[in-house]
């Protein structure tokens, strides 16, 4: 590959450089999210349905909030190079993402009876969980392929991906802070 | 290359603390009808926010690095 | 090579996307075939394998699997053709192919003011002739938002502020390569019979548009993700890439033109993916977003939809300003008159430009109550927009000015833009717009904007920047016969039409009033006369790149960096990282020193 954006000596390092560009793309993505809030709010003023499931709405929640707190430990060993823990704590992660996605299924499944996509909320469901729901697995995929190398020991130098996977996994966990009250709160 | 990652000093317990307290308070507001629900959820989702932002997304990280001139 | 394993992939990817669509669809109950729904959900799918394909699997992506990367072995020509990572390259790729676009959708206008050239319905009929209009709209708007930024963003930026390429080269060449698809899509759609809404295209009539709508909506999603990769690499380039000494006030204002406008993109683009996704989920999913009699809103669509397309009028426009204000400096051989106020015009229109949007709805039927904040906001745009305009003349004023090729396109803007800055401010007016709203005036006033403004600035800056980029010069005596040609053939064609539509032609459609005849044929003529003038510029540009002669290094006695290494530039730019002295505008100051790029020991790193 001829990158040559390392050839010549920089001012900046690159760690900053990576950093810069991941955070632009959450700032970016920020813009998608408002979108899709203000969507919801234009359409459903503050109305939220009344079959949403209250007790699937603050499991997958805490469910989630606590895979951004192992991601964190798992960042936190990579930066060290403790393999071992890295893969353990990502492999928790993948698990309780998992989790989540199964539970937002599950919403999906009752969803398609208690309120299709041809109605108001569902509309609106649809579209803030499908959207977020996207991001979670690729979310999932990223971690996945960070999990696989960190094992066989492919971050020891360099952790960037293994930051940039989990500080796009807390992304994800910070969307779905909005997200969750909107949806089922109120 | 320095890893300048500062998950080492990182305050994840409290924060993780924080954020379940802060959902619990969610969830007690939204089961009930009280005035100012909204305005009170808007705060707390902001507040959880922020909470992930800095203690484990390290936001201080990124505006110290690009801070130049 | 790469194309073809790119087709391939793609080719996959739809059918592996379409097979789990179909598989979907048969488990919830449904028929497993509808083109629709089957194509926007394996789309994305599509996309992916494209990419894949094309270069990002070998030369990226197989690292990631801890296996070793392709090797890069296209040299020469080939490079153009491949996943190639050089900023210089990647924006000769852009330059070329938004070039192409833009004579393609140039032969659709073509058509379309033979239609309107006599009363009755000549050669097309009205569905026909709005698919027409539609391409043309919808071509001509990508051309607008990219190419500008697309080829010089990426060919000159880093350059000019002393960096070697973009901050994130892969990434870099995966937006460029996300082009591809969107003309693919744009092919698609015009086989599938095009579509009727228009580049807006406003719900709900483009939730009920046939297939080709379809298509213009995976399209535009499509180049809203290239646009976005592109912008932040564009923005992380200028902020941590800048040579040492290369302040904030020492950049070319050229650079900030294209920073100001790539934070625009990046932020609001996404705002177009959105409405993009929701008609595509109204049309195939049994959304309701837009259907208000289920409890949808189409003017939900128009506020989503322009709170991006507002801020990309400035996308287009920008960096437009920022090669005009570079080319007046330097032909006019003076320092830019009120650099720092420049600068500030240009913040001044990206915080503006996102308060503005619903301007474009007075007479949809939203609340009135919204109508007077977007009048005196919109009114309010125009007085960065008017310092812009002071900086340029300031420049010009008592100059020695040389009327080289890019200097008339400059000049050019400048006259064009007046106009069709002026006719805006009529049309922010809420009582003036009502009677104007979807006639020949508001087609005129955007043509003078962004084909007299932006598109003047594209040819201007390829005059100007050909001998960097290609190593030849082009020819003059062409260059001024295109600039005159070009220049009377557009005011001949649009001047016209701002009478046209006081007298109330309306636009998108085939057909018009008898009265109104003499004034279309005129206009028909002017625009052929416009669009013939385009053949002396291809002629110039095919024949100057193959023949040619050598180019100096600098040809323009220009100060800024790109000027002052070897046309076209070696591979990484400078052989020493340079030293940035003072800004670029030290015209008539002959101790004035832009930069040092042969300092000794240069090869100390330097980290903050």
């Amino acid at each position: 590959m001829t990158d040559h954006a390392t050839q010549l000596p920089h001012v900046t390092p690159r760690i900053t450089i990576n950093r810069a560009g991941l955070w632009l793309f959450f700032l970016s993505e920020t813009m998608l999210f408002s979108g899709i809030l203000a969507t919801r709010f234009s359409l459903l003023g503050t109305e939220v349905h009344e079959d949403v499931s209250q007790t699937i709405g603050l499991v997958i929640t805490s469910i989630l909030l606590a895979s951004s707190y192992t991601a964190l430990r798992a960042e936190h060993a990579a930066s060290s190079g403790d393999r071992a823990t890295c893969a353990k704590y990502l492999w928790l992660t993948l698990a309780l993402g998992a989790v989540f996605v199964a539970g937002v299924a599950y919403e999906w499944a009752e969803a398609f009876d208690a309120f299709p996509a041809s109605t108001e909320f569902g509309t609106v469901f649809f579209l803030m969980t499908g959207v977020h729901a996207f991001h979670v697995i690729t979310g999932l995929i990223f971690l996945a392929i960070l999990l696989n190398n960190a094992r066989l020991g492919r971050y020891d130098d360099d952790a960037w991906p293994v930051e940039a996977g989990v500080k796009y996994w807390h992304f994800v966990d910070v969307v779905w802070v909005f997200f969750y009250p909107a949806l089922y709160l109120i | 290359m320095t890893i300048l990652t500062s998950a080492r000093e990182s305050p994840g317990q409290a924060a993780l603390l924080a954020l379940a307290v802060l959902t619990g308070v969610e969830y007690v507001i939204g089961g009930r009808d009280i005035t100012g629900a909204f305005a009170m959820l808007t705060l707390i989702a902001v507040v959880k926010a922020a909470v992930i932002v800095i203690a484990f997304m390290h936001l201080a990280n990124v505006l110290r690095g690009s801070a130049d001139d | 090579m790469n194309i073809l394993r790119g087709l391939v992939g793609g080719a996959l990817g739809y059918v592996v996307g379409a097979g789990l669509m179909m598989a979907i669809r048969s488990s919830a109950g449904g028929r497993a075939w509808e083109v629709e729904s089957v194509t926007a959900g394996a789309w994305l799918f599509a996309l992916s394998g494209w990419l894949l394909g094309v270069g990002v699997w070998r030369y990226w992506a197989r690292g990631w699997f801890g296996r070793d990367v392709a090797p890069y072995t296209a040299t020469g020509g080939r490079r153009y053709l491949d996943f190639d990572t050089d900023h210089k390259v990647i924006g000769i790729q852009y330059l070329v192919t938004f070039l192409g676009m833009f004579f393609m959708a140039g032969l659709f206008a073509m058509l379309m003011r033979w239609e309107l050239m006599g009363n009755g319905e000549d050669i097309v009929g009205p569905d026909q002739y709005n698919s027409i209009m539609s391409l043309h709209g919808t071509m001509m708007v990508f051309v607008a938002v990219a190419a500008t930024v697309g080829a010089f963003g990426n060919y000159v930026v880093p350059i000019m502020i002393g960096a070697d390429d973009m901050a994130f080269p892969k990434l870099n060449a995966m937006s460029y390569w996300l082009v591809p698809p969107v003309l693919i899509a744009l092919t698609a759609s015009f086989l599938a019979g095009g579509y009727d809404t228009g580049w807006t295209g406003y719900a709900p009539l483009s939730v009920q548009s046939d297939v080709g709508g379809l298509f213009f909506n995976l399209a535009f999603f499509t180049l809203g993700l290239s646009s976005i990769v592109g912008a932040i690499n564009i923005v992380v380039t200028v902020v941590t890439m800048r040579a040492e000494g290369m302040t904030w006030t020492r950049m070319p204002i050229f650079v900030w033109s294209i920073f100001v406008t790539a934070i625009l993109s990046f932020i609001f683009t996404q705002f177009i993916g959105l409405a993009m996704l929701m008609v595509v989920l109204d049309r195939t999913a049994g959304t309701i977003f837009f259907d208000p009699a289920a409890g949808g809103s189409p003017l939900l669509y128009q506020h989503v939809f322009w709170f991006y397309s507002h801020p990309a009028v400035y996308i287009m426009i920008l960096p437009a300003f920022g090669i005009t204000l570079e080319l007046v400096s330097t032909f006019t051989r003076k320092p830019l008159f009120g650099y720092k106020w420049a600068v500030g015009a240009l913040l001044g229109i990206m915080s503006l430009s996102a308060v503005v949007w619903a301007h474009h709805m007075f007479t949809s039927g939203m609340a009135e109550a919204l109508r007077k904040p977007f009048l005196a906001s919109t009114e309010l745009i125009s007085i960065p927009t008017g310092l812009i305009f002071l900086c340029a003349l300031g420049t010009l004023w008592l100059g020695k000015i040389r009327f080289e090729v890019p200097m008339l396109f400059a000049l050019g803007v400048l006259f064009n833009f007046l106009i069709g800055g002026i006719t805006g401010v009529f049309l922010a007016d809420v009582p003036v717009d009502i009677q104007l709203q979807d006639t020949y005036f508001v087609v005129a006033h955007f043509h003078y904007v962004i084909l007299g403004g932006g598109i003047f600035g594209l040819f201007g800056a390829t005059y100007y920047w050909f001998p960097k980029m290609t190593g030849r010069s082009m020819s003059d005596r062409l260059g001024k016969v295109h600039f005159w040609w070009m220049m009377i053939g557009f005011n001949a064609t649009f001047l016209p039409m701002f009478i046209l539509g006081m007298q109330g032609m309306n636009r998108r459609v085939a057909d018009y009033s008898p009265d109104l005849e003499s004034a279309n044929f005129a206009v028909s003529m002017g625009g052929f006369f416009l669009g013939t003038s385009f053949v002396i510029f291809l002629f110039n540009f095919i024949w100057s790149w193959a023949r040619g002669p050598a180019a100096p290094a600098d040809p323009w006695g220009s100060l800024t960096l790109e000027w002052q290494i070897p046309s076209p530039p070696p591979h990484e730019n400078f052989t020493s990282p340079p030293l940035v002295l003072s800004d670029p505008y030290g015209y008539g100051d002959p101790d004035s020193v832009h930069a040092d790029l042969a300092r000794d020991g240069a090869k100390t790193v330097v980290e903050k």
